[in-house]
């Protein structure tokens, strides 16, 4: 199911959250999050993408003033982060869900209720909401991983939050577990609340959010909605025959920065989908058969690991030009 | 919590009164029978006796166990929240940071008070029991020395609970708090005191050290009139302002730290 899109339109305008330049540095050598600016707009699905140490999780916590900020500027729900009139507001699964192991899940929900001044009577619903009512009673330290992460999305959704923070809420699980926790997550994300989601899985980000955020090495490498990112600069693929005479033709037009035949048999053009038209007239008036042409749309996942790679192809690059100065400055002082 | 409860009256039903009237009457039961016969059990080891009731608990059950359970219990109210991860659910709740601080400390100095309560109750029914046993009438001690020594072993408790309190949240950590606080307090305060006896100046900072307190205030309602104590210790209620400083010490250190730390 693709997500309702026409909300991401009021980001800027209505945002819940909002950072500018955000930075935390652990001591003098960890930068672990570097000049972030999101923005997450109210009623939005929103993926916070990255790989492992990317600094996702240490942005989330700065969100709710778990961890404070070496420069920059946070606002959340229009309050700093850690204000008790916005965490009143916001439900919060943080990495791997923490619990009183010699409580009950019902007791565990109950002391985070008084907590935060929550009514009992929403215990209830929120353990039927994550299917858990029947082991309810059972200590916290005989549940399995999947009934603690979905004790965890029971905890988050107590405060009936406007804003929902959710780090990793699948890591860990079996396929069931993973199933279940994601349909819960589904069905939240299907109302008016605005979630924030850190997660792994790109398939499923894919399907539930409407915008996603990618980090890397606590930088952002590209914000946009979901189907921006999947169609950004990927141009066109085409069937054609006879294939090397396709590809002879389209690498002389104009408009087409690269051509090459890919392993699927098909020709991809690195080039605008808008001349798609042009482009097929040239080939046919040079006697090529197109059967088949369409702009290339990606999935998350290969968005994800070009993006990511392309970073670390850069910093490779930096590194070696570097070292490539320190030889000749080297060479220069001998 | 419960097995310190259960250690707790163990120790002030066993070992400070079950077992010291269980050795004295084997004791007299093979003394010569004039002895056994004209002394009582109370007469023999006056200290088990209701009306020394204050007096004996605050010397034998609050400055060793009470203040061991005490440290035990403040490291274990901060530091569970580290090693259970749950801090970070706790602070993403309403009550802010100093909020959730007031609140677990208002719960270690009421169950204090309830162990101080205890230990009294406790011990002054076990003490009824001894006398009872003994055949002699028991006394009540006076309500004012009874709620003084209440009074006396929650600071006692207090200190060292706010001591664990202190060293679990600067360290996260409730093992190497609970460790750090014994080697304080059995190691550490003991061989600087014993150090004082060489310098005159050493001698007077250990006056004012936790341990000297907390062992000036357990002699609280005993008189004295060896001079070398009123010299090598504080009175009473300087010991007791000490501790109150103490207290005051720990929980600014727990706060400070509590307020601007990371939880990652």
């Amino acid at each position: 199911m693709t997500h309702e899109k026409s909300r991401t339109s009021n980001h800027k305008d209505n945002p819940l959250v909002e950072t500018k330049g955000l930075t935390k540095r652990f001591g003098s050598r960890i930068t672990a999050v570097a000049d972030l600016n999101l923005t997450v707009g109210r009623g939005e699905v929103y993926g916070f993408l990255g790989p492992n140490g990317s600094g996702k999780s240490t942005t989330l916590r700065m969100l709710l003033g778990l961890i404070r900020p070496t420069s920059g500027q946070v606002r959340v729900m229009g309050k700093k982060p850690g204000d008790p009139a916005s965490l009143r507001k916001i439900g919060t699964l943080i990495e791997s869900p923490a619990f009183y192991p010699y409580l009950s899940g019902r007791d565990n929900l109950q002391a985070l209720a008084s907590y935060a001044g929550v009514p009992p009577v929403r215990i209830q619903e929120v353990l039927e909401q994550v299917k858990l009512t029947r082991r309810a009673k059972d200590k916290v330290k005989k549940y399995s991983m999947g009934m603690k992460q979905r004790l965890g999305v029971a905890a988050a959704l107590l405060k009936e939050p406007e804003l929902l923070i959710l780090d990793e809420p699948t890591e860990g699980l079996d396929p069931k577990g993973m199933a279940d926790v994601r349909e819960i997550i589904r069905n939240l994300g299907r109302g008016e609340r605005t979630v924030l989601l850190s997660s792994h899985l790109l398939g499923e980000v894919e399907q539930i959010c409407d915008r996603v955020c990618i980090v890397q090495e606590g930088r952002m490498v590209a914000e946009a909605r979901v189907d921006e990112l999947r169609s950004r600069d990927e141009g066109l693929t085409l069937r054609a025959e006879p294939l090397e005479e396709a590809l002879r033709v389209a690498r002389w037009l104009p408009g087409v920065e690269k051509a090459w035949a890919a392993d699927d048999g098909m020709l991809r053009l690195l080039a605008d989908p808008g001349i798609a038209a042009e482009i097929n007239g040239s080939l046919i008036r040079a006697g090529v058969r197109v059967s088949e042409l369409k702009p290339v749309e990606r999935s998350l996942e290969e968005v994800f690991l070009q993006l990511t790679e392309e970073r670390e192809a850069g910093a490779d690059a930096v590194v070696e030009n570097v070292e490539k100065d320190m030889s000749a400055r080297d060479d220069f002082v001998r | 919590m419960w097995i310190l409860g259960s250690l707790w009256v163990t120790v002030v039903v066993l070992f400070l009164y079950l077992l010291p009237a269980l050795l004295l009457s084997v004791a007299l039961a093979n003394a010569p029978v004039e002895l056994a016969t004209e002394t009582s059990l109370q007469e023999q080891l006056p200290v088990l006796a209701p009306e020394n009731l204050v007096t004996y608990l605050l010397r034998f059950l609050f400055p060793g166990l009470g203040m061991t359970v005490a440290l035990i219990f403040g490291a274990l109210a901060a530091g569970s929240e580290y090693s259970w991860e749950t801090m970070k659910v706790i602070l993403s709740q309403q009550p802010g940071r100093l909020g959730v601080l007031s609140g677990k400390l208002l719960a270690l100095f009421n169950l204090l008070l309830l162990f101080a309560l205890i230990g009294f109750f406790v011990g002054g029914a076990s003490s009824l029991a001894v006398g009872l046993f003994s055949g002699t009438a028991p006394a009540r001690p006076p309500a004012i020395e009874l709620l003084g020594g209440i009074g006396v072993g929650a600071l006692i408790l207090a200190v060292w609970a706010t001591f664990g309190f202190a060293l679990a949240t600067l360290f996260r950590s409730t093992a190497l708090a609970v460790g750090l606080g014994l080697i304080y307090s059995f190691a550490v305060e003991p061989a600087l005191s014993g150090l004082s006896t060489m310098n005159e100046s050493v001698a007077t900072i250990a006056r004012f050290f936790p341990g000297a307190s907390t062992s000036t205030l357990s002699f609280a309602f005993e008189a004295t009139e060896d001079p070398a104590f009123s010299e090598s210790f504080l009175s009473p209620v300087q010991s007791a302002l000490v501790l109150l400083l103490y207290i005051v010490a720990f929980v600014l250190i727990a706060a400070l730290v509590f307020r601007r730390r990371d939880v990652t």
